[in-house]
């Protein structure tokens, strides 16, 4: 029986997470974690609570994440991190009290990159009543705002990133790691899961003010869930526009998600059938919207959970 | 006696396409289709048109010319609402896009 | 009894027969038709030149003889032999959301005739009232909206088209002239079309990039075009963005 964060001794975790054997596990992959204890470990108590972890590593781990200084001088000096995933990746070092957003990015860039069993997807997921909602959208689209709008009524959030597709399947897994918020959006997701639920905002980064948002319990009791997908949406926001939903054609939708996979290529001719298949059994639209309020009420229209 | 560019614009003429059925995957979706082609793992777009005539040249080689008449055919449209020239542009996007080939002179000659 | 079946298979092939119709001008104008699925600006712009947009609710426009026009959503009462309610068309006007000015809407459009009041008894009428989309506003369907879609396929767009103008003949006058000053033959035509109607630009483009627009959503694709040249992007007309990167796909 593994524990969960919450129930780990903070003074072994922090050994652990110093050790690098820190074992985190969300839904289909298992993370091993090295990092600076000082601010990594406020953030994985703050929003990985109920997650299963272990502090020594006692199974294949699939993604291996580092948190490292970029030179030795920056260990001690204004001490700063790198996300190291085991591969060369393009990162600007950030201040040491910047490492949950290290750790995040470190994340994304690992599942987008190394990940073979799935099709990623750059998409938020959500679920309720057994089918799954994608909503695929340019970064800065609104998706984790609509996603984080979505859990707050109920729905299971499976992730607001990535859409892991299995490729047999052709669902998609649930990976419920915390909703990343950036900028105006962290006011309206504090409103609607509660000030609770989501994290102190990291002012100044590169990608400017941002904080997180821990997922509810129950999704991360359903860390192993997958569901077919029965409507993909791609939400677009705009001030003040009227609600408003276009059918896609189904092959631009293709087109689409093609354009937002991290892996498409790589795996070529299974990632095509499992696009195919999952799309052929969805509807598929492109909605906008002016208001979060708006967005639920649209999306619950479509899903045909709400009043038409 | 023809000069170089003509030689290029007459064998451009004659050159037979072709293609492999094997080597692609298909999917209709309201008369689009997405293609997925196994030798270069990328995926296609193709309209009712180009789809059309990658599937005619697949099923036996053909010039611009017995292109065109077969796809006059195939869709019964006219040659005002399919001129020879649209179907010569999509016989270089396909061949552009790595779908079609032509038919090697040994081939032709055997 | 029973009504006439329609044919969609035949309005169907009709339909996609016109379509591909459609793509083939645009493929001569340069659309190209083959896409490899990378992520690449030029996949953006053919796929905005593609682009549809769904009428959120019932759009009525009200066109008068000079080429003005405002679209809004209340009703607009008419009554055979007697015209339109003057305050309906008031409070239309008064509350459009959107007023376009003299000369925006084609001739074709217009009514054929200018107001003319002719009226100046009162009258106790007891004329049947046309009570087009009466009511609250909702999105139910009036009666006469309903009888002038019938005959159409099930997923036609278009409800209803008529211009006051030209629907009165002299014939329909002449037993009911007696004037109520409420109900006068204004000179205005009213168009309407009903919530989730698609409307797709590019059905309305020529050979040549021009614009052949056509039926009630030809004269939503007119007013569109008008406010994209006022406001650019800008503002909630529905569909404006998609009209929008059409003319910059054009060039226009």
């Amino acid at each position: 029986m593994h524990k969960t964060v919450k129930d780990l001794n903070s003074t072994d975790l922090n050994r652990a997470l110093k050790r690098g054997s820190f074992t985190l596990r969300l839904g289909p992959f298992s993370h091993l974690i090295k990092g600076p204890a000082r601010h990594l470990l406020p953030h994985l108590i703050g929003m990985y609570p109920e997650c299963q972890a272990s502090l020594d590593p006692d199974d294949v781990t699939e993604i291996m994440l580092r948190l490292k200084a970029p030179n030795v001088f920056r260990r001690f000096i204004r001490p700063q991190i790198s996300p190291d995933p085991g591969f060369h990746v393009p990162a600007v070092p950030l201040p040491e009290s910047m490492a949950p957003l290290g750790f995040e990015m470190g994340l994304n860039l690992s599942v987008a990159l190394k990940t073979c069993r799935f099709v990623t997807i750059h998409a938020g997921v959500v679920a309720k009543n057994g089918s799954a909602i994608m909503m695929s959208a340019a970064s800065g689209g609104g998706k984790s705002t609509l996603a984080a709008a979505l859990h707050s009524e109920g729905y299971s959030l499976f992730s607001d990133e990535f859409a892991l597709l299995d490729l047999d399947s052709a669902d998609v897994r649930a990976y419920p790691r915390p909703i990343s918020l950036k900028q105006q959006s962290i006011p309206i997701v504090r409103e609607l899961l509660g000030a609770d639920r989501v994290s102190d905002v990291i002012s100044d980064t590169p990608k400017g003010d941002i904080a997180y948002a821990r997922v509810a319990a129950e999704s991360l009791a359903e860390n192993n869930a997958s569901a077919p997908v029965k409507l993909i949406l791609f939400p677009n926001f705009q001030a003040g526009a009227q609600p408003l939903a276009r059918r896609l054609n189904p092959a631009e939708a293709i087109m689409r998600l093609v354009a937002a996979s991290t892996n498409y290529s790589l795996l070529g001719e299974p990632a095509y059938k499992a696009i195919v298949s999952m799309v052929k059994a969805a509807q598929t639209f492109e909605i906008t919207y002016g208001t979060t309020e708006q967005s639920v009420q649209l999306v619950e229209q479509l899903a045909g959970e709400g009043p038409s | 006696m023809p000069t170089a560019e003509q030689g290029v614009e007459s064998a451009q003429a004659v050159i037979e396409w072709t293609a492999d059925p094997e080597s692609w995957m298909s999917e209709e979706f309201n008369d689009t289709h997405l293609v997925f082609f196994k030798p270069s793992a990328e995926t296609h777009f193709l309209n009712f048109l180009s789809f059309g005539a990658l599937e005619l040249v697949g099923s036996s080689p053909a010039t611009n010319v017995t292109l065109w008449h077969a796809l006059l055919s195939k869709f019964a449209l006219s040659e005002q609402d399919l001129p020879l020239s649209l179907v010569e542009t999509v016989v270089q996007q396909l061949d552009e896009a790595g779908l079609i080939s032509p038919v090697s002179l040994d081939a032709q000659n055997s | 009894m029973t009504e006439q079946p329609d044919t969609p298979e035949l309005d169907s092939e009709q339909q996609k027969l016109a379509d591909r119709r459609q793509l083939l001008r645009m493929g001569a104008a340069g659309l190209p038709m083959v896409l490899t699925l990378k992520a690449s600006a030029q996949q953006v712009l053919i796929s905005q030149l593609q682009c549809a947009f769904v009428l959120p609710r019932r759009v009525r426009i009200l066109v008068n003889c000079n080429g003005a026009a405002w679209v809004g959503n209340r009703r607009l009462r008419y009554r055979n032999g007697q015209g339109w309610n003057v305050a309906d068309i008031k409070a239309f006007k008064e509350n459009a959301d959107y007023v376009f000015p003299s000369g925006t809407v084609p001739s074709s459009y217009r009514p054929t005739a200018c107001p003319e009041v002719v009226c100046d008894a009162d009258d106790d009428n007891g004329g049947d009232d046309n009570d087009i989309g009466s009511g609250n506003g909702s999105n139910a369907l009036s009666e006469l909206d309903a009888l002038l879609n019938s005959p159409m396929p099930s997923n036609a767009a278009e409800i209803a088209s008529f211009a006051a103008g030209n629907r009165r003949s002299k014939d329909d006058d002449d037993d009911d002239d007696d004037c109520d000053p409420e109900w006068q033959d204004n000179g205005y035509a009213r168009y309407t079309i009903s919530r989730n109607t698609e409307i797709k630009p590019s059905d309305y483009l020529g050979n040549n990039g021009g614009w052949n627009p056509s039926g009630s959503k030809g004269l939503y694709i007119i007013l569109s075009l008008s406010y994209a040249n006022s406001y650019g992007n800008a503002g909630s007309w529905p569909g404006i963005s998609c009209v929008v990167s059409i003319l910059n796909y054009l060039g226009s």
